[in-house]
């Protein structure tokens, strides 16, 4: 009959446009920027990947071998790099740690609506020079600055080399996701600048700062970890929500490591690589001792000081011990893949355990942060970076 | 009125849409008690009577949110039965022919350009949401192959995807670093976000809107027919129609701009509430608003108690909407069926 | 009882949008409470002609005119009222039940926010008597037979106890059955002051009931006027261009086709 076949086709078309419509937030998602949302497994695996020394028969060989265990031989070190892809806010802040940077990368991807460029003005004095590539640019974009190596996000990599690989142009990822990973990359940068000296130091004193943590938690009982919950106030649209991180993320490390239980991650599902809403009942429902927030768009500290005022939130026990802090940041939040990540890592556990860190004074290691990784002067610092740490 | 003498359908019908309403109260006053706090599920009647945060949050954000849940249920079952009926249809509803994706774009544009005021952004989201419409008709008119049941739906999906690219463009163009997370929002619908000031901002535009649409229920049988009989029983058709169409799309769109693109909602409902009361809307549409009240709620206690994190609405009516409609499909003929 | 009124048809023009004239400058006296057949080859534009004088369709020049009066004036719920139409066939998307189907034609006496009142429900169920079709008034109309559905359709224009009946092809899907039925009806309305208009293929039909015959061929009227004096075998050959012969039966006139 007529009829039937065009109600077959008709559900079928409904069924098509379900599963398009299904899918496409997903694409949407995939497109994301700027949050890690690098799968677990994957961050899994290249910890475990071990570094590796460049072979030492042909000394004129440079070989870079990145966390992803990419591999790049070229014959000498590269003098045009170009760092692009997504995330490039992170990839450049680590970057620069080495002072070749400023003098290498010729070209560079900006990402809007962050303050990269007033970063980078105040770190490079050639900043200005420099090739501005479009967000996202394609093989057609970078090819013609002429590169001898594209550095990227780790996640990047697959699609970049697609392109560039055919014009000979190598690529390697940054991954920066977990400390370990992060220290493979700096080595890997250290290979790539030819700076092998600078990669131990910097690698010597992340890990140092590390140590200061951990030596500190020495000793800590369960009974004395306090729950934390780590949440990003996110107000777009005019909606407002809670999101809490993936338990694969870099925050819940710096909660375990600082000495608390992060509240939410047991509940997070282990495969989740996005940040997940909640809302308030399950914030109410968890009730944590203390509560971290993250706002990437404004001021976390005047945010924190708004939801300590909210009604609702006034009944949390975190609220009413005033242990509801602002997340540290300064031209970026200290709890993204970024160098910075220490100085989040240091700040979380003054917080956590505040007598076990009762040593460490954020604001100096700020200014020792600042003077080791960027090379500024303390009057650089006292301008510039100081006056952008919101950091209660 | 139609209390007064009734004949036995009438009796039967009426009885059946009193015990809807009976039902309806009973899911949100269920619903009032479950959510994720104290523990995912239950909150003891204790715990509300005498703890001051669960009466905070049962009064600032469980209560609101269920008002939400309602209005929505009814906007969109509502306005799915009116397209139904108008269009002679029963495979369209407000998400099929750009209705909701309009409403979501219109309600982005105003935020974005024009600040967050409420206002402006129910202005936008109801303008929007009737140029979806205006254009499903219009494209489906210009199509020349296929029954009329075809061409509408297919110019509905080409609308709606329009719509929601020029949703993503916008929010690609706004901040692509932090906008394209709030699309999801959108696309597939959410109520986390509801307040007091929301649902009353609301709620005058739609009661107004809903309510026209509900009297004139009996009217819509009439205006269902072909132009000529519409016109032989003395009804000013084409006005008419436009009127309840405006009514109902308005009113979708009112919701829509608070609670994202909700999908399938408008197509099944009206369809349960056929199967039970017949196709006179007499009896019907008021029967989808309350069932559509009710598959809302529930499907919103789903989404925010099921997990510790927000499922997104749409998620769940399009599951369950699906699934539903698979079955009554292979029951039998759609009960909107012409036959050969 | 209440006269029924005087339709006049005065040099009515129409042609659809693209197309050629339909309706050709055609002007007919119908003689109230009589029930006339219009009878034309396909294409002759007789359900043109119904809907004009409906109001549905507008003439473009020449009037309609009820008791003198261009129905133009009228409000369409007066119209409404006095007016009804029976349609050929109606493709019915949804499933009402006969009774809510018949129900449908009360709408003129109802406002656009009004519900069916008793008075309504009973003008229904008495059309349902009429037709003798009380016995399927819940079943859905999805699932009638071409002549039930038809008996539905009249019962709907019934319901709005109209001043003028325009029926197109009522009988063309019925059986003898049926078709007696539904001409015994038309009878009965005339009796009650009713005017039917009704157009049919058919001169048989038209000789059973009808006292008037109008023969309309290509937008013109040919010939109008009695059933005796139109309905002869010179005036339908020429109509439909075959060689037809009307003989007397039993006192009765009979179409017989060529051999």
């Amino acid at each position: 009959m007529k009829n039937r076949t065009l109600y077959v086709l008709s559900t079928l078309l409904i069924l098509c446009a379900l599963l398009m419509g299904a899918c496409a937030p997903a694409a949407v998602e995939v497109a994301e920027v700027d949050q890690v949302d690098e799968p677990a497994a994957a961050a899994e695996s290249e910890a475990a990947a071990a570094p590796a020394s460049p072979p030492t028969e042909e000394s004129s060989v440079v070989t870079i071998l990145d966390s992803a265990g990419n591999l790049v031989e070229l014959e000498s070190l590269p003098q045009h790099v170009v760092v692009a892809g997504k995330a490039t806010p992170f990839t450049l802040s680590t970057t620069y740690v080495f002072e070749e940077a400023s003098d290498r990368i010729v070209a560079l991807e900006l990402r809007r609506g962050l303050l990269t460029a007033e970063f980078l003005t105040l770190i490079d004095p050639k900043y200005e020079q420099k090739i501005k590539l479009e967000m996202e640019s394609s093989a057609e974009q970078i090819a013609p600055v002429e590169p001898d190596i594209v550095i990227t996000k780790n996640y990047v990599v697959k699609s970049l080399k697609e392109s560039l690989d055919p014009l000979g142009i190598p690529v390697v990822g940054l991954n920066m996701e977990t400390p370990d990973v992060f220290y493979q990359d700096i080595e890997m940068l250290g290979q790539l600048f030819g700076a092998p000296e600078r990669a131990q130091a910097v690698n010597a004193f992340l890990q140092e700062k590390v140590n200061v943590v951990k030596t500190a938690m020495q000793g800590l009982t369960e009974a004395d970890k306090p729950s934390v919950l780590v949440i990003q106030y996110s107000q777009q649209d005019g909606e407002v929500a809670f999101k809490v991180p993936p338990a694969s993320y870099i925050q819940t490390t710096m909660v375990i490591d600082g000495g608390g239980i992060p509240a939410w991650a047991e509940q997070a599902d282990e495969e989740e690589s996005n940040w997940i809403v909640v809302n308030f009942e399950q914030i109410a429902a968890w009730d944590p001792d203390v509560i971290l927030v993250i706002d990437y768009n404004g001021n976390p500290q005047e945010t924190a000081a708004m939801l300590k005022q909210n009604d609702l939130w006034k009944e949390l026990k975190a609220v009413q011990a005033d242990k509801v802090f602002g997340f540290g940041k300064d031209y970026q939040g200290w709890d993204l893949p970024d160098p910075r990540w220490i100085l989040g890592y240091t700040w979380v556990a003054t917080k956590l355990q505040p007598e076990r860190m009762a040593g460490v004074d954020m604001t100096e290691m700020v200014k020792e942060f600042y003077r080791f990784m960027y090379r500024l002067s303390d009057e650089q610092i006292e301008a510039s970076i100081l006056p952008m740490v919101y950091a209660d | 009125m139609i209390f007064i003498f009734p004949g036995e359908v009438r009796l039967k019908n009426n009885r059946l849409l009193v015990l809807l309403v009976f039902v309806l109260l009973a899911v949100f006053c269920a619903a009032i008690f479950i959510g994720r706090y104290p523990k995912p599920y239950w909150m003891p009647l204790n715990l509300l009577l005498h703890e001051s945060l669960a009466q905070k949050l049962v009064f600032s954000l469980r209560i609101p949110r269920l008002l939400m849940a309602m209005l929505l249920g009814m906007s969109l079952a509502a306005c799915g039965q009116v397209l139904q009926m108008l269009f002679r249809n029963p495979i369209v509803e407000p998400g099929f022919l750009g209705v909701s994706q309009g409403a979501a774009f219109g309600a982005s544009f105003a935020i974005l350009f024009l600040g967050a005021s409420l206002l402006h952004v129910e202005i936008f989201a109801a303008l929007f949401a009737l140029l979806g419409l205006a254009l499903s008709f219009a494209i489906a008119r210009l199509v020349k192959f296929g029954g009329w049941i075809l061409r509408l739906v297919l110019s509905g999906i080409v609308v709606s995807a329009i719509m929601s690219s020029g949703l993503g463009i916008l929010k690609y163009l706004a901040d692509p670093l932090t906008q394209l997370q709030e699309i999801t929002f959108w696309l597939l619908g959410g109520l986390w976000s509801a307040t007091w000031t929301d649902v009353l901002f609301i709620l005058p535009v739609v009661a107004l809107c809903l309510t026209a649409v509900f009297l004139m229920r009996w009217r819509l049988n009439v205006l269902s027919l072909s132009d000529a009989t519409a016109f032989s029983l003395g009804t000013a058709a084409n006005r008419e129609r436009v009127f309840l169409l405006v009514c109902a799309v308005i009113a979708v769109a009112a919701v829509t701009s608070v609670s994202g693109i909700v999908n399938w909602v408008g197509l099944i409902v009206p369809h349960v509430s056929r199967r039970i009361f017949g196709s006179n809307a007499q009896f019907s549409l008021p029967g989808a608003m309350l069932i559509g009240a009710i598959f809302s709620i529930l499907c919103d206690v789903i989404a925010r108690t099921l997990l510790a994190g927000e499922i997104p609405l749409g998620i769940i009516t399009s599951f369950l909407g699906a699934l539903i409609f698979i079955i009554l499909m292979s029951r039998q003929n759609l009960k909107a069926a012409s036959h050969d | 009882m209440i006269d029924a009124p005087k339709l006049t048809l005065s040099n009515v023009e129409f042609c659809y949008a693209q197309g050629a004239a339909v309706l050709n400058s055609l002007s007919l006296d119908i003689v109230p409470a009589s029930i006339t057949a219009v009878l034309g080859p396909n294409g002759a534009g007789k359900t043109t002609l119904l809907n004009t004088v409906l109001g549905f369709l507008k003439p473009q020049s020449g009037a309609v005119l009820l008791d003198g009066v261009n129905i133009s004036q009228y409000s369409r719920s007066q119209l409404s009222r006095l007016i009804g139409l029976v349609p050929q066939a109606e493709h019915i998307p949804f499933n009402f039940t006969v009774l809510e189907y018949i129900l449908l034609g009360r709408t003129p006496y109802m406002g656009i926010f009004s519900m069916p009142q008793e008075k309504d429900h009973q003008a229904a169920e008495s059309m349902l008597d009429l037709l003798h079709i009380a016995h399927i008034k819940q079943r859905p109309i999805t699932e009638l037979s071409g002549g039930e559905q038809q008996l539905v359709l009249l019962a709907r224009a019934l319901a709005q106890q109209p001043k003028i009946l325009l029926l197109d092809e009522p009988t063309t899907h019925l059986d003898l059955g049926n078709t007696v039925v539904i001409l015994n009806a038309l009878k009965d309305l005339a009796r009650r002051n009713v005017t039917v208009i009704f157009t049919t293929h058919d001169p048989q039909v038209a000789i059973y009931c009808a006292d008037q015959v109008v023969l309309m061929k290509q937008g013109h009227v040919l010939s109008a006027g009695r059933l005796q004096e139109i309905l002869t075998s010179a005036q339908l050959s020429r109509l439909y261009g075959v060689q037809i012969s009307v003989q007397q039966v039993a006192g009765r006139p009979v179409v017989l086709l060529p051999r």
